[in-house]
């Protein structure tokens, strides 16, 4: 056991049993969550995130493989680990009869925490006007808070979230993530499942991404994700000029700056409107603008290209441990899942629950509850440098990653071809990230967790 | 004890559970209202109410079966597993509220049954000579309900951890029922019929029989351990 991680397990496999067989939900996982702040599982729905949360919690058995918790091994000693989490699972897991505040009495009772604890943490979840309430009467919003504030209840080392976030209007994820952010600034070790990208990127400073059970690739968020930046494709006004565009542009500072025909491409970028920005200074007009974020799709191509030689991409996460790769199919797994979220169907459509793709942003950029890259959100001006920095790759093992975007080969797929096993929705072109590319290395990630809220 | 504490404090929170409570008390009052207004004395009234004690007992089978079916139905078994995770410790804290709980509400209806029955009469008269037999009797009565209560709401939690669904439990009851205490003992033997539940259960209350509080022991025992061997390995929600 390291004791820098909160979290460890080796060769975790579970499978459960169908009408057609056994179904493998989590296999071979080697999970490593550094201990202190908010390591996220990123994966679409079936990645296995939500059952390896429940072998942790000691909900499910694991076929095979080991767990520790804090060092203690799962769940033959789960008793001691449950004094120091606290749980929020997926779904509505109260008594509908009881009100918020009865329920967590009882579970205040149960685990030996004080009752004036319960006063605490509803205010704290922001519930004490509706405590009184029945639970049948809550809205999506308000199950979310009282899930919380069971959590927060013995004050945990530990809080581990099932997707949190979903269900949510913008105002509640603001919250949710502003709360879960504290939390971890404060010393509390955070480990959440999310199938949305911009959640991982905003809210986590590890990532494990999985995809069909297997463990894709783990480490640092900025390493691995990215920090949410855009690629802009900008068209000017009279098509001849986009070299001269770019060159304005590449004047003005910004970096990573190309041309594809008659577009000028700027990949990685923090804010759009510095491009409009340079542009009109001189009189360059932009006639059209395209911010296009990865999606979680092209996270897992991408993810899978860098793991194929090895079978999986590992980076240490705040220890000095040294790479453990995991099993070869992790690859062909993530681009499996890639697939399936690229395919159009009605599981498929942004906005769709857990699993299905984020939303697209070939028409726009995407706008996240709390995004600090969404229209009208305000990058702080120290983020720049980090901006310019120099690319660095993603993933050590692909050869593209040790490629500028200028000299970067281009995309496997051209745009507008199909890719095997999947398409691309209507109206997306893809971009070239959402095409293997590396991205660039971001801006050092504690700096903008901070106000992720 | 602290989880049991906070099972009874649940148990007696519970609408289905204050509900049935209230059925029962009601069911109760009405049996001993009609029972004194038999033409009879109360020696023999107090022989009607001993016939119609068993009835209470199904209160206490669904109090068992619902104080567990409703956690797995709303997933908060989970969420209270996330607290404490020690399932031997859940199921029997459950085990031992179902069967408090279902102790106290079918005294109080037995209470009202029997007690109901006599101040009636007392009331409006007919009395007439009641012996001393009668009185143990009523009492012996008492002592079996409760006993085969226990045992009742044993079986409704073990059955409830098995099954997990109240609709399942329901179905699974009636086809015990209709399978195997009519089909069978009609189709092999009539013999067989001193063998089931409802043979069983009228004679542990009304008769005290001994060799029945063994039998129904052995079968809530039987089904307490495999739902505690079941709930361990299980995984929850």
């Amino acid at each position: 056991m390291n004791p820098g991680l909160a979290i460890e397990t080796l060769g975790l496999r579970k499978t459960f049993r169908t009408a057609r067989g056994r179904l493998v939900a989590v296999e071979g996982l080697d999970l490593r969550v550094p201990t202190g702040g908010v390591h996220c599982l990123l994966g679409p729905a079936g990645a296995g995130k939500t059952t390896t949360v429940r072998m942790l919690l000691g909900l499910a058995r694991p076929d095979a493989g080991a767990i520790r918790v804090f060092g203690v091994p799962v769940p033959d000693r789960l008793a001691e680990v449950a004094e120091r989490t606290g749980v929020v699972l997926e779904g509505r897991r109260f008594f509908p009869g009881f009100s918020g505040r009865r329920s967590l009495t009882l579970l205040a009772a149960a685990a030996g925490v004080p009752r004036a604890r319960v006063d605490e943490v509803l205010e704290l979840a922001g519930l004490t006007d509706r405590a009184a309430d029945l639970f049948g009467t809550y809205s999506a919003e308000a199950v979310q808070r009282l899930a919380v504030a069971a959590a927060l209840l013995r004050d945990p080392e530990l809080l581990v979230l099932d997707e949190p976030t979903s269900a949510l209007d913008p105002a509640g994820v603001r919250d949710v993530r502003s709360l879960v952010r504290n939390l971890a600034d404060q010393g509390c070790t955070v480990l959440l499942t999310s199938h949305v990208l911009a959640e991982a990127q905003q809210l986590a400073d590890t990532v494990s991404v999985l995809a069909e059970g297997r463990l894709v690739a783990q480490g640092p968020v900025a390493d691995l994700l990215g920090d949410g930046r855009v690629t802009v494709r900008a068209r000017v006004a009279e098509p001849a000029l986009a070299g001269r565009a770019a060159e304005v542009l590449r004047g003005a500072g910004v970096e990573h700056v190309r041309t594809e025909g008659e577009v000028v491409v700027v990949d990685g970028i923090a804010d759009p409107a510095d491009v409009t920005r340079a542009l009109a200074r001189q009189k360059l007009w932009v006639s059209e603008l395209v911010p296009q974020r990865e999606d979680l799709a092209g996270v897992l191509l991408r993810l899978a290209g860098a793991a194929a030689p090895s079978g999986g991409v590992v980076r240490p996460v705040a220890t000095k441990q040294a790479e453990a790769p995991t099993p070869k199919p992790a690859a062909a797994a993530a681009k499996a899942a890639a697939a399936r979220l690229e395919t159009p169907g009605p599981k498929a459509g942004p906005g769709s629950k857990p699993g299905g793709p984020e939303p697209r942003t070939g028409q726009g950029p995407k706008t996240e509850p709390g995004s600090k890259t969404g229209p009208g959100s305000k990058t702080a001006p120290e983020q720049k440098p980090a901006a310019s920095a120099q690319p660095k790759p993603a993933v050590k093992a692909s050869a593209a990653d040790k490629s500028s975007p200028e000299d970067a080969p281009k995309p496997a797929d051209p745009p507008g071809r199909v890719r095997p096993g999947g398409t691309l929705p209507p109206g997306v072109k893809p971009t070239p990230s959402q095409n293997g590319q590396s991205k660039h290395k971001p801006a050092n990630g504690p700096e903008k967790k901070g106000g992720a809220a | 004890m602290r989880l049991l504490g906070v099972e009874l404090r649940r148990f007696g929170a519970r609408r289905a559970v204050r509900w049935c409570a209230l059925a029962t008390v009601l069911y109760a009052l009405v049996v001993g209202l009609v029972v004194a207004s038999r033409p009879e004395d109360f020696a023999g009234a107090a022989d009607v109410v001993r016939a119609h004690a068993p009835v209470l007992l199904v209160f206490a089978f669904a109090a068992g079966v619902t104080l567990v079916t409703a956690e797995t139905g709303t997933g908060a078994l989970g969420l209270w597993l996330t607290v404490e995770p020690r399932r031997g410790r859940v199921l029997a804290s459950r085990l031992a509220a179902a069967a408090l709980g279902a102790m106290v509400v079918l005294a109080v209806a037995y209470a009202v049954l029997a007690g109901g029955a006599y101040l009636v009469r007392r009331v409006v008269g007919g009395l007439g000579a009641i012996g001393t037999y009668v009185w143990v009797g009523l009492f012996q009565t008492g002592l079996a309900l409760l006993l085969a209560g226990v045992l009742a709401a044993l079986a409704g939690v073990a059955l409830g951890v098995l099954l997990q669904r109240v609709t399942a439990v329901i179905g699974a009851v009636v086809a015990w029922f209709v399978v195997v205490e009519v089909g069978l003992v009609e189709l092999v033997s009539s013999e067989l019929w001193r063998w089931t539940f409802s043979a069983k259960l009228p004679s542990l209350v009304i008769e005290g029989d001994v060799n029945a509080a063994a039998f129904l022991l052995g079968a809530a025992v039987v089904l307490v351990l495999v739902a505690g061997v079941v709930l361990r390995r299980r995984d929850v929600v």
